[in-house]
């Protein structure tokens, strides 16, 4: 990125008077003419009934909402968000588009989704990375925790899904030389779900709860929570002493394949980490897996900053998108720099505050939006953007999807 | 470039006044002033001359030294003495920073070692106060598990004097040795800063000096009885200073009182002068918390720091001259004795509250398996380290001036003592209540550590030979001998003699109306190491048993404690090689000098990761592991060359203008000296196995970085007697700064391994295992490129004017006005990024009064 910037010292009121005379002359633009005519040309692969059209245009500049069943209607000039609901042989499908700059008549393509890819199932509900506040002001970390749910119709083996946090900071936007999003998630952690076949099964709509330590939390924190009844909990073994974690006995814990540190892990509290679960395919073990030098990947980035940008370099362990169940991406909404891994496994972030220090973060979790009960069951919008899929900043509740 | 050419074309146009030539040694003067205080002689003489010197003056004889005096001193209105170094060549001016510890770096790129593994540049920087080296030897004030807080900018353990402590008010005269000192400066590494005291009757002196940041309040006076034969001598200064004008929370403040006594007695066959002097420092840095804003209520920090010195000096000169039509003989002694304690106190207090539950609360002090229990989850952690060093210095020397067939002697022999102890009580806290709960440390008492005891003899000659009329040479050559004594015969430098032979030779020209010389210089200097280096703490590796969990009810946990002694019983003091050429030329009062320098200091003192593997043992099962920890060996390297330059005119006096160029270029190499065990990027568990517990590769790379700078000092300072005023302007320009890290090979040549705790060589094999591959460290060729500023100017401004007889004003301001270029530095896919500097100024004013 190219940043051109100079300091010129310019007298106050001459700044002023463009700006007081730009808001009379502002407000005099809001007429008919100038208005432009939007039209969306909607694809949808594989679907072939679409019915309940509801397309939102966002005005960015005025925040103000425009909603119409139609595909085609006049709006004022400006600039956009759009997205589009519908229902596509009978399931819910969504489409949108950031950013469409309207200032004449124009047509926008949209691509329209199921709003649930039904193969994988599993996806991350909840995640509280942020952690708690005592009330008396100092931060707690233990009881970070990730809500994973079964998004099918179907009954799930939860086994060897593997919990997996991104390498790269969606805050510190990296130059990569070989850029491998496309192929590879590269991963600092992997914890994986004991058992091989079918020792956890997971009802559809139904929640699988993991925490950094499964026991009650308000005895250290009263604004934490009892979380001694999670399914699972992740569990560092360490040989020193000044490095401890705890581990329930009641609670099955996470086998730890890999992480980047060796004292216990935290997710990262300011949200500067993505997360994401996926699977090995069958047949591929632990062992296989590290012993893979093409997935032990060497590659130079260029770290940008203001004062330029500074060579370095890096290996990580990847995993081959394909293996990836679901992702998210997350970072504070202010300083989002660059979405960590490909957008096709998530193309939008959320967040629990504008910035990562922001002191309000603590006890907020994001959360998957529910699109509604079918069948009974509760059904989760999973639309590959996190920016829409979720909740941002949400009360954290590890038991909110619990039936 | 304009404003220089306008000064050096008035340089060339106005007519340069016939000079008075000034006797620069003979005989008599020689009788009790070395060559330096010929020099001073000179400088003095200038003053008679209405010549006021508000700049460092180069030394001609000898080595490259920076002389600053009075006048200088106070036209610079300093607060502390740090902010005197920027006169010297390649000093840039520093706002003074009160709040941070303050040491030197002499010859070196002024953002330069950002590292303390470099510390031994200004641990081997001797401060002599009249005489008397001030030790930093026993300072062990640090807080010892907080790395990261309050403690970590403030303390200056293992880095030298903390110039803060030095007020500048009682100060007639300083001298830095930049170059090579003589052989009677001993304990150094990097170069002397010699400090000599108004001793002499003075009127009553006040100075009040404010800036943005702190008040500064001196008085003194100096008192003559009977002919002057006793004078004594009193100063007192308070200094306040705070980190931000807005926040009166953290700040740092000094008192010195100083009373300094001389008294000489003349009988019939001899000469007798005593001066005693008692000096008293005190200071606090304090940081709290604000109470109405913040939760952590209880967060506080102080460091209380006082020094009380006393320094005897007695010198004897017989009237015992030998005088022959063709030689003489004089001779004089003299002893020496410093007496320093210190008591020093941080006291430090935390809220601390646990991040994540169950930490144990570790007080075993034994090895071996403990059973221990968990720390509450909330507390107030007190933390106190209590320092009591005492430091003595005792040298008797003898002078001897005589002289052989053509040749003037001035030789001198000394021997010297040197003691420092620390009786404090050291870190004092509870183990069950820390400030820190996953650091694993003990306290220790500081009275524990042993004593050093150094002696140190030195024998050196000044020889003046005046070979023709128009060639002299003056040459000085020295060795000195410096040994650890009763340190116990495991120590490899127990007892051992370390020889620092010196010699400087100047070959002068001397003419009608000046002199040009030349010079060379070449000697070795030996720093000793601190007691804390060679008594480090036992370190206390708590371990437990990785495969047994700590469940949410339990009340205990078993541990291992293992006790490690990091003592280095090979370590060697620190040696700096130095040796530099220089021309000059001295010529009505036009004085050029520059010099080529070269330091290498190979061996200094650095915390280095050393590996044991560990078989230890809890409930009945046993595992291994590797344990690193550090300790201080010799691995560091600072290697310095550099050219100084400094030219002087004399004060023009149609202009009444005097003009000062002076700069250098600057280049140090910073690295590491011996293989290494790292861990830089070492994964941590990969499929179950901590890779750092069981495998550390030992890498053969030159971890280090190179820093290069070209500045220059412009100053033109001018001064009317009649109106008693004084004006600097200087224009300060950093032409270059340049950075750049070394080239590191990231594959290891060894790994050690905990199974069977052996070195294994690292060959292709271990490059395709699954888990040892990781020890291969990646590095691409653009972290190491070399990264270059451009260009920065400064114009600074210093006033002083007298008001009345008895008042002078003064202020100053540093970037009154700037030149900061935007420049380009590489982005990214090829492209540039600008980036565009700003600077602020800082101002300063004070009023002086002379009663």
């Amino acid at each position: 990125m190219k940043t051109n910037y100079k300091n010129y010292f310019v007298p106050w009121y001459l700044v002023l008077c463009p700006l007081v005379l730009g808001t009379f002359v502002g407000c005099e633009q809001q007429t008919a003419e100038n208005t432009a005519r939007l039209t969306v040309l909607l694809h949808a692969e594989g679907i072939d009934s679409i019915s309940n059209i509801s397309l939102t245009a966002h005005d960015i500049n005025m925040n103000k909402d425009y909603k119409d069943s139609t595909l085609s209607r006049t709006l004022p000039q400006g600039y956009y968000d759009l997205s589009l609901s519908a229902t596509g042989d009978g399931q819910p499908i969504r489409a949108y588009k950031r950013g469409v700059a309207l200032t004449e008549d124009c047509t926008v393509e949209l691509k329209a989704d199921f709003v649930t890819k039904g193969n994988a199932g599993f996806v991350l509900a909840e995640i509280f990375f942020a952690g708690t506040e005592t009330p008396e002001g100092k931060r707690y970390v233990g009881d970070k925790y990730f809500v994973v749910f079964n998004n099918s119709a179907d009954t799930l083996s939860a086994d060897g899904l593997i919990l997996v946090e991104a390498d790269l900071n969606s805050v510190q936007k990296y130059n990569l030389d070989n850029d491998f999003r496309d192929k590879y998630f590269a991963v600092d952690a992997m914890y994986r779900i004991p058992g091989e076949g079918d020792t956890y099964r997971v009802a559809p709509g139904e929640a699988v709860l993991i925490a950094d330590n499964a026991m009650d939390h308000t005895e250290a924190n009263t604004n934490s929570f009892d979380l001694s009844t999670a399914d699972f909990e992740w569990y560092d073994l360490s040989s020193s002493a000044g490095v401890t974690d705890v581990d329930n006995p009641e609670v099955t814990n996470l086998d730890k394949l890999y992480c980047y540190t060796y004292t216990i892990r935290v997710p990262h509290n300011q949200g500067h980490k993505s997360f994401g679960l996926a699977r090995f395919p069958e047949g591929v073990t632990a062992e296989q897996y590290f012993a893979t030098d093409s997935l032990y990947v060497q590659y130079n980035y260029e770290l940008v900053t203001a004062a330029g940008t500074f060579s370095q370099s890096k290996k990580s362990y990847m995993i081959p998108n394909e293996w990836i169940v679901d992702a998210v991406n997350l970072a504070p909404s202010e300083t989002f720099q660059w979405l960590t891994f490909s957008d096709r496994l998530d193309a939008g972030y959320t967040y629990v505050a504008p910035t990562g220090s922001d002191k309000t973060r603590f006890g907020k979790a994001v959360r998957r939006k529910t699109l509604g009960i079918m069948n009974g069951r509760r059904l989760l919008m999973d639309t590959n953007n996190s920016t829409d899929d979720f909740e941002a900043g949400v009360s954290a509740d590890p038991f909110y999807f619990r039936n | 470039m304009k404003i220089r050419s306008f000064f050096i074309s008035l340089l060339l146009t106005v007519p340069v006044p016939g000079t008075v030539a000034l006797p620069l040694s003979s005989p008599d003067s020689m009788r009790w002033n070395s060559t330096q205080q010929a020099i001073l002689d000179s400088v003095e003489q200038m003053f008679t001359l209405q010549e006021v010197v508000v700049t460092a003056q180069e030394q001609t004889a000898r080595s490259s030294a920076s002389v600053i005096g009075k006048e200088a001193m106070q036209h610079l209105q300093p607060s502390s003495f740090t902010d005197i170094l920027q006169t010297l060549p390649g000093g840039t001016t520093k706002d003074p920073n009160l709040t941070n510890a303050n040491t030197i770096r002499l010859r070196e790129v002024s953002n330069g070692a950002g590292s303390s593994e470099y510390d031994a540049s200004s641990l081997g920087t001797s401060f002599v106060i009249d005489g008397a080296p001030v030790s930093t030897d026993a300072n062990m004030q640090y807080v010892q598990s907080d790395v990261s807080g309050a403690d970590s900018k403030r303390n200056s353990v293992g880095a030298g004097v903390d110039m803060r402590t030095i007020s500048t008010d009682d100060i007639e005269k300083v001298e830095i040795i930049r170059g090579i000192a003589g052989a009677e400066y001993g304990d150094v590494t990097s170069g002397v800063v010699r400090i000599e005291r108004t001793s002499k009757p003075t009127p009553w002196r006040a100075r009040f000096k404010a800036d943005g940041f702190s008040k500064l309040l001196f008085f003194g006076k100096g008192i003559g009885w009977n002919n002057e034969q006793t004078v004594l001598n009193f100063g007192l200064d308070y200094l306040n200073a705070k980190a931000d004008p807005t926040n009166t929370l953290e700040n740092y403040q000094r008192i010195t009182g100083s009373v300094r006594l001389q008294q000489k007695w003349q009988a019939e066959g001899y000469r007798i002068r005593w001066q005693s002097h008692l000096d008293y420092t005190g200071s606090m840095d304090n940081e709290k918390i604000d109470p109405d804003i913040h939760n952590n209520r209880e967060d506080s920090y102080r460091s209380q720091y006082h020094k009380l010195s006393w320094n005897n000096t007695v010198v004897f000169s017989p009237k015992s001259r030998v005088e022959s039509q063709k030689t003489y003989f004089d001779w004089r002694l003299s002893v020496q004795a410093n007496l320093s304690g210190e008591i020093d106190r941080i006291d430090q207090t935390r809220f601390v509250q646990l991040t994540t539950p169950k930490n144990p609360a570790i007080d075993n002090m034994q090895e071996g398996e403990a059973t221990v229990a968990f720390l509450p989850y909330k507390y107030t952690a007190q933390h106190t380290v209590e320092g009591l060093p005492l430091n003595v210095f005792v040298r008797p020397k003898a002078e001897f001036y005589f002289s052989t067939w053509r040749l003037d002697h001035k030789a001198n022999i000394g021997i010297e003592w040197r003691y420092a102890k620390n009786f404090g009580r050291g870190q004092v806290y509870d183990l069950s209540r820390p400030l820190n709960y996953s650091s694993q440390l003990r306290p220790r008492a500081y009275y524990d550590i042993p004593a050093t005891n150094q002696l140190a003899w030195y024998i050196q000659d000044d020889i003046t030979f005046p070979v023709h009329e128009h060639v002299s040479l003056d040459l000085n050559i020295g060795l000195r001998g410096t040994s650890l004594l009763g340190l116990g015969s495991t120590y490899a430098v127990s007892g051992k003699c370390y020889l620092d032979p010196r010699a400087n030779l100047t070959v002068n020209f001397p003419f009608a109306k000046g002199k040009v010389y030349i010079a060379a210089a070449v000697g070795q200097h030996t720093k000793m190491p601190t007691l804390l280096q060679l008594s480090p703490n036992l370190l206390y590796m708590d371990l437990q048993a990785p495969d047994k969990a700590i469940a949410p009810a339990d009340e205990t946990m078993q541990i291992y404690t293992h006790i490690v002694n990091p003592t280095n019983y090979a370590l060697q003091p620190a040696r700096n090689l130095k040796w530099e050429v220089r021309a000059g030329l001295d010529i009505q009062r036009h004085r050029l000098s520059v010099t080529y320098f070269e330091e290498d200091m190979q061996n200094a003192f650095r915390s280095m990761m050393q590996v044991e593997p560990f078989r230890y043992t809890i409930s009945e099962s046993t595992y291994n592991r590797l344990l690193p920890y550090s300790s201080t060996a010799n691995g560091s390297r600072v290697y310095k060359r550099g050219v100084e330059w400094q030219y002087q005119s004399p004060r023009i006096p149609a202009i009444c203008t005097r003009f000062t160029l002076n700069g250098a270029w600057l280049r140090t190499v910073y690295s590491n000296s011996e293989q290494m065990f790292s861990t830089e990027k070492s994964p941590g568990i990969i499929d179950g196995v901590n890779v750092t517990d069981h495998y550390i590769g030992l890498y053969d790379w030159t971890e280090g970085y190179i820093r290069e700078s070209l500045s220059s000092n412009l100053v033109a300072d001018v001064y009317i007697q009649k109106i008693g005023l004084t004006v600097s302007a200087t224009l300060e320009t950093t032409f270059y700064t340049a950075s750049k890290t070394m080239e590191k090979n990231g594959r290891p040549v060894a790994y050690i391994s905990s199974e069977d705790g052996k070195l294994h060589p690292y060959g292709n094999a271990e490059a395709e295992d699954a888990i040892l591959k990781t020890l291969i460290f990646d590095y691409n060729t653009g972290q190491f490129i070399r990264r270059t500023v451009p260009f920065e100017g400064y114009l600074n401004l210093r006033v002083q004017k007298s008001v009345t007889r008895f008042a002078t004003i003064a202020l100053y301001v540093n970037r009154l006005l700037d030149i900061l270029p935007d420049y380009q530095v590489s982005g990214t896919n090829g492209g540039m990024v600008t980036i565009h500097r700003t600077s602020s100024p800082y101002f300063g004013m004070e009023i002086n009064l002379n009663i």
